[in-house]
Parts: C-alpha cells; structure tokens; sequence
C-alpha cells in the first residue's frame, strides 16, 4: 500500500545541517496495523509528515500503490471551535467540494463509527478530552481514507481513557479493515494495537518486531506471556538509562 | 433510520437556534436596561426637586420630553436625524470596510506588518478633531468629509484589531487545513476569516460608538445639517432643553449601534469565543 525506497531528510547547511531521517526503507501492507516507537525528535512527526505529502524528503522515494488516499490523526483533537461537531468532521469533505446532502450522510456515518452519532450538535468546548479525540478521528474517517495516520493521538489522555481509546480503535480497525500507521512512545500501547512494531531511533528504523499476541486483543492480552517477553525486547532496543541495568529475560520456570 | 437533514445540524440551523437564544438573553437585558433607565429618570427629578436649578441651566425632564416632541412634531428633527445616521452608517462601512481590507493584506505580510503597525498606532492616538479641519477644508463643506472623518476614526483601531483577529489561528490548525488539502480561499473562508472573527468584531464594537463621534465632530466644524449642528444651534440659543433633546438622541443613537453589532457578534461566533477567553 505504501512502500517507501532510501528515504532520507535532512535541514540546513553547514553547522546548521540536521539530518532527521537516513536510509529508511518501509513498507505497509493493506489493513495491516503498524506502530513506530522512538524518542521525542527522533523523527516521527516528519515520516508521517513526508507520507502525507506535506514535506518532500531530502533523498528517497515514497511509493503508493493504487493513489491509496490518506488521513491524519495529530495529537491534538484539532477541532475548530466555531464549527458543531458534525461540522467539523464533515469538513475534510466540505474541502473537497462533496454536496451537502452526502457530506452530511458521510459525518454522520463517521460519528456513529465512533459511537458520538448523539453528539452530532456539540461544540468542540463541550466535549471531553476523550470525546474529542474520537471527533477527530470520525473526521479523518469521513473520507473513508485507504491509511489513517495516528501521531501519538491519545497521549494527552489520562492513562485509563487511553486504554479504553486503545480497545476502541482497535474494534474500529477490526470493523473497517483500514489501514494504519500509528506512532508512540507507549510501548504497552503499541503491543496491544499492532501487528508490527517499527523503533525509530536517530533518524532510523533500527529494529522491527512482529507482535504475535493473539487477536481479538482484550484486557486479558496484557497478562499474555508474548506481551511480557516483547515488552522487554523492545525496551531493551531503546536507550537506556546509562547507569540502569537492561531488563532480563523472564526466568522460565521449573517443570 | 430518519434520513438526517442539512438543517437539523448545518450552518442555517446552529444561526438559528444561537438566535433563539440570544433573543432571549436580550429580552432579559432589555428589562434590566429599563430598571437603571427608570432609577436615573427618578435620580433626575430628585434633583430638580431637591436644588430647583434654573431651566435653563438644568431643565426638568418634562422640559426635555416635550421639547422633544415639538422638535419631532414640527419636522425639524428628522432631516438632522437622517443626516447623522447616513454620515454614521456610509463613514462605519467606509472605515471597517477599508479596515478589513488593510487588516488582513498586513497581516499576511510580516514585513508591512512590521513597518506599518507603529504608523496605525501613532495615527490612533492622535486625536481626529485635529485632522477634521483640514479634511473638510480639502473635501468641502459637504457630506463627504463628514463620512470621510466618521471612517477615519473607526479605521484606526478596527485595522489594528483585525490584524489581531487574523493571527489568532493556531498552528495546528494550519497544519490540520493543509493536510485536507485546502486551497487558499478554503484555508481563508474555513479557518482564518472564523478564527479572525472575535477581533473584527471587536474592532467593529470599538468602531460603532467612535462613528457617532466621528459624525458629530465632522457636523461641529461644516455648518448645514445633522445633530452636531442641532447642538451648535442649541448652545448659540441657549436653548438646553434642545441641547438635552439632542444629546439623549445621540446616546441613543450609539447604544442601540452598539447593540446591534453586539447581538450579530454573538450570533455569529457563538459561545465558543465567550468560552476562550474564560
């Protein structure tokens, strides 16, 4: 669906030259779910920045098979608050000049993807955090988009919100098959949302794991032994604390 | 399923609803409005009951009311009414107007922006009875310079309070429009135009009670018609009774500019701007 070939990006010149991302070659396959992990400024935010079009890369390629169409989830709702929520998430259509009847039809649809089909007449202010973040992704779904990318969409959540938001995508993803690229710094979240788990470390993917937890995911998935043995796998792919000891591997037990 | 309607959830319907409620609201301002009108009419008689100052220097409000009454009556009001309210209405649209144009090219420019903004600044703090005479020694004694000094004094601070308004979008919300893929004039209309509402609508709250200056001021220096010259014809025939008529004509004037402008602001934007700036 995506594949990306040598892709670099790179600022400035001389002293002021930064590289941001170096030889990234990736790919993405339909309705699969895959998460990148890397620090703050490691370059995530710009990846997802050049998949959508909105920056051209320095050096490298980005390749989309089929014009496979996209939306953006950022990490803030970024609702307007002028706009009722219905019209708000009809607005990507408003864009694109889609008639008044059918884009109301299609916000609709998206609200109730969502489970906020009640909600349609809100203001932005009258939302929770929660709420509004589930706005914000109706409206990336509006469009009905090939690929749904998500930076870091629910890490301004309190951490109980962002799990039942973590269940929620992730039956939203199981009823509509989209694709998505989801980025983060919760390894626990990327574990119980993906297939695939990409690190981003200075401007690299420099490892990938596949995540083999069994699907459906519930709340029992966190007590699944793989989740243990990859949580520690990943976090030992992250730098580390310099004087802190890596996590060992979980001692099996005796028969 | 009902089939949802545009006019449950569009535009049509929120201007609508948002109307219901700011009709209500004034209903209840008017009331209090009454209640301090009345306090002030009472504070009035008790004046005139409790120092019986001479009519000529404070008269009775009987005076005033039946003053007005003659003026209204006999026909003389009217065409000076008339008059003011044209200078005021063509000078405001003039001014925000012009102040919307100017406000939004700088803001898009940082460098004008830079170089312009200390002129506004200068210019709104000069005070315009300055100017007026030479604007209507250049522009004659006719309506035009008093429209001309009526948009004059709205400009200045509506310009300023529109560049204000036009940089109050966010960042994000830029990034937001041009992942959709807006064009200009969809960024323009979708985001920058709402978002720089709650600063021209300020500019213009400013600008409504300055046009009645503007226009009084313009009429004090060209001889011929309008209220101004209902004052200076007043004050020449010591006649206060007029004068009061006149400048509770004026006020009123104002006030109820105000409140119009007031009540589209709050049907337009909303509670949302209220609840920012809380």
């Amino acid at each position: 669906m995506i594949k990306v070939n040598n892709l670099g990006m790179h600022f400035g010149r001389g002293r002021g030259h930064t590289q941001v991302l170096k030889d990234i070659n990736f790919h993405l396959a339909p309705g699969e779910f895959v998460t990148i992990i890397g620090r703050s400024g490691s370059g995530k935010s710009t990846f997802l920045d050049i998949l959508m079009g909105l920056v051209q890369p320095s050096e490298g390629t980005v390749e989309r098979t089929n014009r496979a169409s996209m939306s953006y989830v950022f990490q803030k709702p970024a609702l307007l608050p002028w706009r009722n929520v219905l019209r708000n998430v009809y607005l990507p259509l408003q864009v694109r000049g889609v008639r008044r009847a059918d884009r109301l039809k299609a916000g609709m649809d998206a609200l109730r993807k969502v489970g906020l089909s009640y909600a349609a007449h809100l203001f932005p202010f009258q939302l929770s955090g929660g709420m509004a973040q589930r706005v914000a992704i109706a409206r990336a779904l509006a469009e009905d988009p090939d690929i749904l990318l998500m930076d870091e969409p629910f890490s301004a959540l309190d951490p109980i919100l962002r799990e039942n938001m973590n269940f929620n995508l992730l039956s939203l993803w199981q009823r509509t098959q989209k694709t998505i690229l989801f980025v983060t710094h919760s390894i626990e979240e990327a574990l119980i949302l993906s297939d695939r788990i990409v690190i981003l470390e200075g401007g690299r993917f420099v490892q990938s794991f596949e995540v083999d937890i069994e699907r459906p995911r519930t709340y029992e998935s966190f007590q699944d032994p793989r989740f243990s043995e990859l949580y520690r796998q990943i976090r030992n792919a992250l730098p580390h604390q310099p004087n802190l000891p890596r996590l060992a591997p979980e001692e099996e037990e005796d028969p | 399923m009902r089939k949802p309607q545009f006019f449950e959830f569009g535009l049509p319907a929120v201007l609508f609803h948002r109307a219901k409620k700011v009709l209500r609201n004034l209903a209840l301002k008017l009331g209090g409005i009454s209640l301090i009108l009345g306090s002030l009419l009472l504070a009035w008689h008790l004046i005139i009951f409790g120092f019986s100052p001479e009519p000529w220097l404070f008269p009775p409000p009987n005076d005033v009311w039946s003053r007005l009454g003659e003026l209204w009556r006999s026909g003389v009001l009217q065409p000076h009414l008339t008059m003011t309210l044209t200078e005021i209405l063509a000078g405001y649209a003039a001014g925000i107007g012009l102040s919307f144009l100017v406000g939004y090219t700088i803001s898009q420019q940082p460098l004008l922006e830079r170089l312009i903004t200390p002129y506004l600044v200068v210019a709104n703090s000069v005070p315009l009875v300055a100017f007026a005479p030479l604007l209507l020694l250049w522009l004659g004694n006719g309506i035009t310079a008093k429209i001309v000094v009526t948009a004059l004094i709205v400009f200045f601070p509506a310009t300023i309070s529109t560049i204000n308004g036009f940089h109050a979008q966010t960042a994000m919300h830029q990034r937001m429009m041009r992942c959709l893929g807006a064009k200009k004039w969809q960024r323009f209309l979708f985001l920058e135009l709402p978002s720089a509402l709650p600063g021209i609508f300020a500019g213009m709250k400013i600008g409504a009670p300055l046009a009645v200056v503007g226009a009084v001021v313009g009429e004090f220096l060209g001889t011929g018609q309008g209220l101004g010259h209902l004052i200076l014809e007043a004050n020449g025939l010591m006649d206060t009774p007029q004068l009061f008529v006149t400048i509770l004509v004026l006020g009123t004037v104002g006030v109820v500019f105000y409140s119009l402008i007031a009540l589209a602001e709050q049907i337009f934007i909303g509670p949302w701007a209220e609840k920012n700036r809380r």
